[in-house]
């Protein structure tokens, strides 16, 4: 036994793990408990330790000095160990002294960067902003500058590139925000222009107006100029496409010339404006309410026109005439802005308004004059108008009620003037002095002189008393200014001739011719002469007139023009001679009424009786004076009648009832007479006058017949006697009582008369 | 005599002076009663008739107008010599027309009958603002030629009326005197025959 128990212990010793020898032990210490064998076991581990012991002791015993110089050894290491250790930690703590500074200096580093990353980026932000401030005051300053569309068009930028940039920031909300007021505000700057340019445009038309009618009048005298050249021009009038042709050379621009000069730029830029804003079509109504308020402001006031003073009449057309160019040039100016039927509806609402007002005011014209200067003024306002492609129907309308007017005017004008003539007319033939005096009269007249004109030695006097050629003058004047409101410009060229035709007739018949009759009741044979002669006279001008106007009738409806006046003084002639006759007559009466017949003279005369004498003196100075002017013909007549009435009133002096009886003394008388007056009228060497007397002659040489039985016997009669009235011979022949009277029945006959 | 005579007494009359006084607006106002402001010139002759009532008797006053102006004058001066009564007539307003009185009244001392009756007259007397000849100067003028003097107005009708009827009136007692005269002196017929009996002075009634 002993011997297995030591390898055991030993085994167990020297096994290879701590577990496995704690098994092994606890299994060994458990056998040997088992077994009763525990002290052997004791026995052997303690031998087993005291063996290890020993060899310990003896591997000691062998080692020790090695040991002992290993310690030493390792003391020294220990101690270099010590210092290294120590410098270790003192450069440790140096370094870590250093390493701090750096970090320190490292985490600015990084705080710096972080700075200015902020800093750029807040740089970059302000820039872009700065940038969009920027545009926006830009709007304003281009705003300020008028640049109305660049403002627009950077607006339009800035909302479209650049506030897209920056939209984070409050700023550019901000902005975007004030877009649309900005863009209202260009609208309204545009719109401010505008109607500032409208107010300047406004004021400017009656400039422009004025301009343009000078444009038209040299126009027409360019015109005329060319006429001269070239007569054949004659036919083409203003407005004419020759014309206009002709006239090209003549560049002028209405709108732009040294007097004035409209700028359509506001109004364009206004337009591109609200182009630009997509509202053109609103603009496009704003604008023509905007004309349509203008128009009616232009034609607002009422028109105080006076004979002498027109110009505000003037001044209404020119106004209307440059708000009319301004219009037609915009049209022409721009695209589809303002429509031709807008302006021309403008334009034909501003001629009826002009119409209506200017209307009322032409009835405080009262002189045919200014009416025409009117006239003048509307046909350079309608050629003008014209030229600018307006229809001028309205006022050529119109012109046809002016010149009515007109007419009206004249013949009030010449009705009062040719009273004024007549009355105060000195009726007595007109008396010339000189080659000068002769020529005036001569050329104004229509008058056939009898005496060529180197025959004649002054003083002459022409038959007509002054009235004539005044009159004439005044007709002349007449249709002169007739042809006056056709100068230039007229269409209703017909109305002219028809009216002035009528016209004229109107005023010969009611004016000259019936104030001439009129004054035929005056009591002056000298004064009815006159008259007479004038109406001849007056009768033959009504021939020239015939003929004149028939060749100045500018229409071509061609024939000849009958004027009524030509037989009304043709007739009134007869009239005035009638007066002519009754005056005559009644002077002779009141002769005759003076006769002194004494039918019962106891003795014979020596000499005609008085009234005779003086009825032959009268008629002789009358027939060299009074009657001495009167046509041929005329003067035949009356002197015919003048002597028939003096024959038939003689006749009648002893057919009176009053006269019972007649002797031979007082037929003795009236024979005497007859023979002076026979006398006296073969002295006036008119053929046909002394048959006349026939009848008186046969008559008181029936009465001195012996024989008066052969009145009753036919052959005698007719022989002798032809001409006694078969009345008035018997009862002459009854009176008749022969041989000398007594004195008491001549008596008894006076206290009868 | 024819029996259908309406007057008494036949007197003639003339105007005279120079043209333009007013003679035939003081006949046309005297037998018509009516003015014509018109200047209306006579030519030659004209005459005009009224009868006006002279103490009951009608007398028929025949007028004879001459033409003022120079070229007239041979027609004119013919009718002197058959006028019982000649008025002067000179315009107040033109003195012209008055200093040449004395030629008219040489030329009716030189064609008139003798012992015919005249009278001035000084017309347009209502005109006292364009009066150059006074009333006076008139007066004086009538006294040394020994005539009756009236100034007259055709237009106003001042003293038209009364001129004619004095110097109608003078001519009537001036023919009847002769005719008183004559009848002493040839005492024939028991009826005044003032036509005979003034015969060289054309003076005829009946």
């Amino acid at each position: 036994m002993s011997t297995t128990l030591a390898s055991t212990v030993n085994h167990i010793l020297l096994a290879p793990s701590e577990t496995d020898y704690l098994d092994q032990l606890i299994s060994t210490i458990k056998d040997a408990c088992s077994a009763g064998r525990e002290d052997p076991l004791m026995d052997e581990l303690d031998r087993f330790s005291s063996e290890r012991e020993s060899e310990i002791e003896r591997l000691c015993n062998n080692n020790h000095q090695d040991f002992v110089s290993s310690v030493n050894q390792l003391l020294t290491v220990r101690k270099g160990t010590v210092d290294l250790t120590e410098e270790i930690l003192k450069l440790n703590q140096s370094i870590q002294k250093s390493t701090n500074k750096l970090v320190e200096q490292k985490k600015a580093l990084v705080d710096s960067r972080d700075v200015r990353q902020n800093i750029d980026e807040a740089t970059q932000a302000l820039r872009l902003c700065l940038e969009v401030l920027g545009l926006a005051n830009r709007v304003g300053d281009l705003l300020k500058q008028k640049k109305h569309y660049a403002a627009l068009r950077t607006l339009d930028e800035l909302q479209n590139v650049h506030l897209k940039e920056v939209m984070q920031y409050d700023v550019a909300d901000m902005i975007q925000k004030s877009v649309p007021a900005m863009q209202g505000m260009v609208k309204e700057a545009v719109m401010t222009d505008l109607n500032s340019w409208l107010y300047r445009i406004r004021e400017s038309s009656m400039l422009l107006g004025q301009v343009a009618f000078d444009q038209t009048e040299l126009r027409r005298r360019r015109q005329k100029e060319r006429i001269e050249k070239s007569p054949y021009l004659r036919s083409f009038k203003l407005n004419s496409a020759i014309e206009l042709v002709l006239d090209e050379r003549e560049e002028f621009d209405v709108l732009d010339n040294e007097h004035i000069n409209i700028d359509f730029t506001p109004l364009f830029e206004c337009l591109h404006i609200h182009e630009a804003l997509g509202e053109r079509d609103e603009f496009r109504v704003t604008y023509a309410n905007v004309r349509r308020q203008q128009k009616e402001l232009l034609l607002s006031g009422s028109l105080t026109l006076s004979n002498e003073d027109i110009t505000s009449f003037h001044k209404l057309l020119e106004d209307i005439c440059g708000f009319a160019i301004i219009e037609r040039a915009t049209m022409k100016k721009t695209m589809s802005f303002r429509s031709a039927v807008d302006v021309d509806e403008l334009w034909d609402s501003m001629c009826k308004k002009a119409i209506n007002i200017i209307t009322p005011a032409l009835d405080n014209i009262t002189q045919a004059d200014a009416l025409l200067r009117i006239k003048n003024i509307l046909a350079l306002f309608i050629q003008t108008m014209d030229s600018w492609d307006y229809s001028v129907e309205a006022l050529d309308s119109f012109l046809l009620v002016l010149f009515e007017k007109y007419s009206q005017r004249l013949k009030t004008e010449f009705s009062a003037d040719f009273k004024e003539i007549v009355t105060s007319d000195d009726y007595m033939p007109m008396p010339i002095n000189s080659f000068e005096e002769y020529d005036n009269v001569v050329n104004v007249s229509w008058y056939k002189p009898d005496k060529e004109r180197d025959q004649l030695e002054f003083p002459i006097v022409l038959p007509f008393s002054q009235m004539y050629p005044l009159c004439c003058i005044d007709i002349r004047n007449f249709l002169n200014k007739y042809y006056f409101f056709s100068d230039e410009y007229f269409t209703h060229q017909s109305a002219i001739d028809e009216e002035l035709q009528l016209s004229l007739d109107e005023l010969l018949c009611d004016q000259v011719c019936t104030s001439l009759v009129e004054r035929l009741t005056s009591k002056y044979l000298g004064q009815i002469v006159q008259i007479l002669i004038n109406l001849e006279q007056f009768e033959y001008a009504c021939h020239e007139l015939e003929i004149l106007l028939a060749e100045a009738r500018q229409s071509n409806h061609g024939g000849s023009v009958s004027l009524n006046a030509t037989e009304r003084f043709r007739s009134e002639k007869k009239t005035a001679e009638k007066r002519i006759f009754e005056l005559v007559n009644s002077k002779i009466d009141d002769l005759v009424e003076t006769a002194e017949y004494d039918w019962m003279a106891t003795k014979k005369l020596e000499e005609p009786s008085e009234y005779l004498q003086q009825m032959t003196l009268w008629m002789r100075n009358i027939m060299s004076s009074t009657l001495l002017g009167l046509p041929k013909d005329i003067k035949g007549f009356i002197y015919f009648d003048a002597l028939s009435h003096i024959a038939t009133s003689i006749l009648a002096l002893p057919m009176s009832d009053s006269v019972r009886k007649i002797n031979k003394n007082a037929v003795a008388a009236l024979d005497m007479d007859i023979r002076y007056l026979m006398e006296f009228v073969d002295s006036l060497n008119e053929p046909l006058l002394p048959t006349i007397f026939e009848e008186l002659r046969q008559t008181i040489d029936l009465l001195q017949s012996d024989n008066a039985e052969e009145f009753y016997s036919i052959d005698t009669r007719m022989r002798r006697y032809a001409s006694v009235n078969p009345i008035n011979g018997p009862v002459l022949l009854e009176k008749l009582v022969s041989g000398a009277a007594p004195v008491s029945r001549l008596a008894r006959f006076r206290q009868g008369g | 005599m024819a029996g259908s005579r309406n007057y008494d007494f036949l007197i003639k009359l003339l105007l005279i002076g120079d043209s333009g006084v007013g003679k035939s607006c003081c006949l046309l106002r005297f037998s018509e009663d009516s003015f014509t402001p018109s200047f209306i010139t006579t030519i030659g002759i004209d005459f005009k008739i009224r009868t006006i009532e002279l103490d009951g008797k009608r007398v028929k006053l025949q007028i004879w107008d001459t033409a003022g102006q120079e070229r007239f004058r041979t027609i004119t001066t013919a009718y002197y010599r058959g006028a019982m009564g000649i008025l002067l007539v000179y315009d107040v307003t033109d003195e012209r027309s008055f200093n040449n009185i004395r030629t008219w009244f040489s030329n009716v001392e030189q064609h008139a009958t003798e012992g015919v009756n005249k009278i001035l007259i000084g017309n347009k007397c209502d005109w006292e603002e364009k009066r150059v000849v006074s009333t006076e100067r008139g007066q004086q003028l009538a006294d040394e030629l020994g005539i009756p003097f009236m100034e007259v107005s055709a237009k106003s009708n001042i003293n038209v009326e009364k001129a004619f009827f004095s110097l109608a009136t003078d001519i009537k007692k001036r023919i009847m005197d002769t005719a008183r005269a004559e009848e002493k002196a040839g005492g024939q017929g028991s009826v005044v025959d003032p036509n005979r009996d003034s015969g060289n002075m054309s003076g005829k009634c009946c």
